[in-house]
């Protein structure tokens, strides 16, 4: 039992303060630093941190391109198809949009053979897109030898033009922009025709009872961007 | 109204084995030194008023009660903050030495809170002079200074009395700032989890006093990381040694957990203050699982254990019952929630989950039978016969334990009136 009623007591007692004087030092050289860190280092952060943060998302284009072409008897339809593993789109990329140009030509050979009756149509299933896009062009049909684009747009709401976006952080909006479930699927063209014959075109050697359809097919791709605006 | 489940268990805990404390202490028959029997009714009584805080903000913000959670709340730690540092005072060795000083610091103490509430009041709840300035420092300083010294205690490295105070000292600090050591290493790396926690956010003093606050108490547990390191080496490992490791284990891998993502909130514990934003379903439950976890649930159990290993609350004939019931209710109540938590994480059919929860209880309830008499049989006793000079006594008679006991039935319900009243009074709280 002590008769030193200091309250000092504790830190000189045993030791003469060197565990006192050990531990006002870290605190001080620990409060230092926590200073310096809050005041200098991360003042704007913390000054910011219920600013919500912006993000540009900004988006890199390209396109991929193909051909191919279709004999289709009078009175068929025959079926061309594009994915993302026909296109060999490398899985980075994200689908936005297809476009496919249906060109033909009269190939008879006969004399004032019109242009035969070629109908394209994309059913809005098989491939993941944004069917209900106003700006789709799912069907399309005509006889005068014209070249017909069809429309799908496949990634929805994007429109390529770069984006200011807000809260959240920047993994949200990328995984935003990189859903690979929109172009999964098969896309399916359609395409019919129904042969117009000259007159005369009982005569032999007069027949036309096919058409070759030229397909051109152009495929969208983007790849998000997304930076952090500082505040 | 969304209940925060876990918070409101976790009140529910705290006040529990407040006010049963605060009946063992009545009714208990074995003489208890000063400090102790003090330390046992503040202890009390600071679970009481984390228990009313944690069960106003469980209610959340988002209710038209908003101001009594938030008033109400905040007063209730304005009282557990003044409590700490009154406890650091005295126990387990007591820096205040004679009745005088015992009664300035009990002062001193009401003056710190009365300018508290006041700034609360008359000022702005985000004022710095509201933001419990000094609470972390000046308890867990204290604290680490008794581990220093007894731990380090030359040629007392086996003595079980002077190494029993230091472990002591560790629990201590374990108990209150636990859950912060989760974040120690985002001070270091300067982690946004780190430096955005604040207590309501808006006021760059307000949140630097209060990350200064979660600063100090990593601070202390490197230094007793350190110690203990230190012990290792030298092949005298304790069993509190074992959970220092752990909660700085665990602190290593939250950095690697949360990397450098914003984890606002008051201390990373139940986030009471600004919530929790943009987290991943993995740092959600890493939360939860660490700081939340101590937080609501730790925090009682390592009370319970602190009150009766140390003999803070000496059991006898008398108070047994009330002793093993708190403990029964305490345990299973706690096992029952934290089994709740698992499934919410990782989800079980009800069938498998009453099945699992009547085994864990049973098991709870097992354990708590064969160990509750280890626990109350042989409490660590201190003053100590060696190093009796750091525990002076003084004399204080039943009324003086029972008019703090009252002072702080007043303090409470009427601090919780003026939360009313400013409720009714549609004051703007930010």
């Amino acid at each position: 039992m002590s008769d030193d009623t200091s309250i000092a007591f504790l830190a000189k007692e045993d030791d003469s303060g060197k565990a006192f004087a050990l531990l006002s030092a870290v605190v001080i050289v620990g409060l230092a630093f926590h200073a310096y860190s809050f005041f200098i280092v991360k003042e704007n952060d913390i000054v910011n941190k219920y600013t919500a943060p912006k993000y540009a998302v900004s988006f890199e284009q390209s396109s991929l391109q193909g051909s191919d072409s279709m004999l289709i008897a009078d009175g068929e339809t025959d079926v061309f198809q594009l994915s993302r593993d026909i296109i060999e789109a490398d899985s980075s990329l994200m689908m936005a949009k297809i476009s496919i140009s249906i060109s033909y030509e009269e190939t008879s050979g006969a004399i004032a053979d019109p242009c035969d009756d070629v109908l394209g149509q994309i059913p809005p299933n098989g491939m993941t897109a944004d069917w209900g896009h106003p700006d789709n062009v799912l069907s399309d049909s005509n006889s005068d030898c014209n070249t017909m684009t069809l429309v799908v747009h496949v990634y929805p709401q994007y429109t390529g033009e770069a984006l200011q976006e807000e809260g959240y952080n920047a993994e949200h909006w990328e995984r935003m922009w990189t859903n690979t479930t929109h172009g999964s699927g098969i896309l399916e063209l359609e395409v019919s025709v129904d042969t117009n014959s000259a007159p005369g075109s009982a005569l032999p050697g007069n027949d036309d009872d096919n058409e070759e359809i030229n397909i051109q097919w152009t495929v969208e791709l983007f790849e998000v961007d997304v930076q952090a605006v500082p505040v | 109204m969304v209940v925060d489940g876990l918070l409101a268990v976790g009140g529910i805990l705290s006040f529990a084995l407040g006010i049963s404390g605060l009946i063992l202490i009545r009714k208990q028959k074995f003489e208890v030194i000063w400090n102790k029997h003090f330390a046992a009714q503040v202890l009390c009584w600071m679970f009481i008023c984390k228990g009313v805080a944690n069960s106003l903000y469980s209610i959340g913000y988002d209710t038209e009660y908003t101001n009594i959670v938030v008033y109400g709340g905040h007063f209730s730690n304005v009282i557990f903050c003044g409590l700490l540092l009154l406890i650091s005072l005295i126990f387990p060795v007591p820096i205040l030495r004679t009745r005088k000083q015992f009664k300035i610091g009990i002062g001193a103490i009401l003056v710190y809170a009365l300018i508290s509430i006041g700034a609360v009041v008359f000022l702005d709840i985000s004022s710095p002079l509201a933001s419990f300035p000094g609470m972390y420092l000046t308890g867990c300083f204290i604290w680490t200074l008794v581990y220093l010294k007894f731990r380090f205690m030359k040629g007392e490295e086996s003595n079980e009395e002077v190494q029993g105070v230091a472990d002591l000292a560790i629990l201590m600090v374990i108990l209150i700032v636990g859950h912060i050591l989760f974040y120690w290493v985002g001070m270091f790396t300067r982690a946004n989890y780190f430096y955005f926690m604040d207590l309501y956010g808006g006021n760059l003093l307000n949140d630097y006093l209060w990350s200064q606050g979660l600063a100090v108490a990593v601070l202390f547990g490197l230094v007793i990381l350190c110690g203990e390191i230190y012990q290792a080496t030298q092949g005298r490992l304790r069993n509190t040694s074992y959970i220092v490791f752990a909660y700085m284990a665990l602190g290593v891998l939250s950095h690697i957990v949360f990397g450098n993502s914003v984890v606002t909130g008051s201390d990373g514990g139940p986030l009471s203050g600004t919530e929790v934003g943009g987290l991943s379903r993995l740092q959600t439950v890493w939360t939860e699982l660490t700081s939340t976890l101590h937080f609501t649930m730790m925090r009682p159990l390592l009370g319970l254990y602190i009150l009766f290993r140390y003999g803070l609350i000496r059991i006898s004939e008398d108070n047994e019952q009330v002793g093993k019931t708190t403990s029964i209710i305490l345990i299973v109540v706690a096992t029952s929630a934290l089994l709740e938590l698992v499934q919410s994480l990782i989800p079980l059919t009800e069938m498998l989950s009453a099945g699992i929860l009547g085994i864990a209880i049973a098991f709870g309830i097992g354990w708590e039978e064969r160990s509750f008499q280890t626990l109350i049989s042989d409490p660590l006793r201190f003053p100590i016969r060696t190093k009796g000079s750091y525990f002076p006594e003084l004399d204080f008679d039943k009324t003086e334990h029972y008019r703090f006991d009252k002072a702080l039935m007043v303090i409470i319900p009427f601090l919780l009136f003026v939360a009313l009243l400013l409720h009714w009074s549609q004051v703007e709280p930010f």
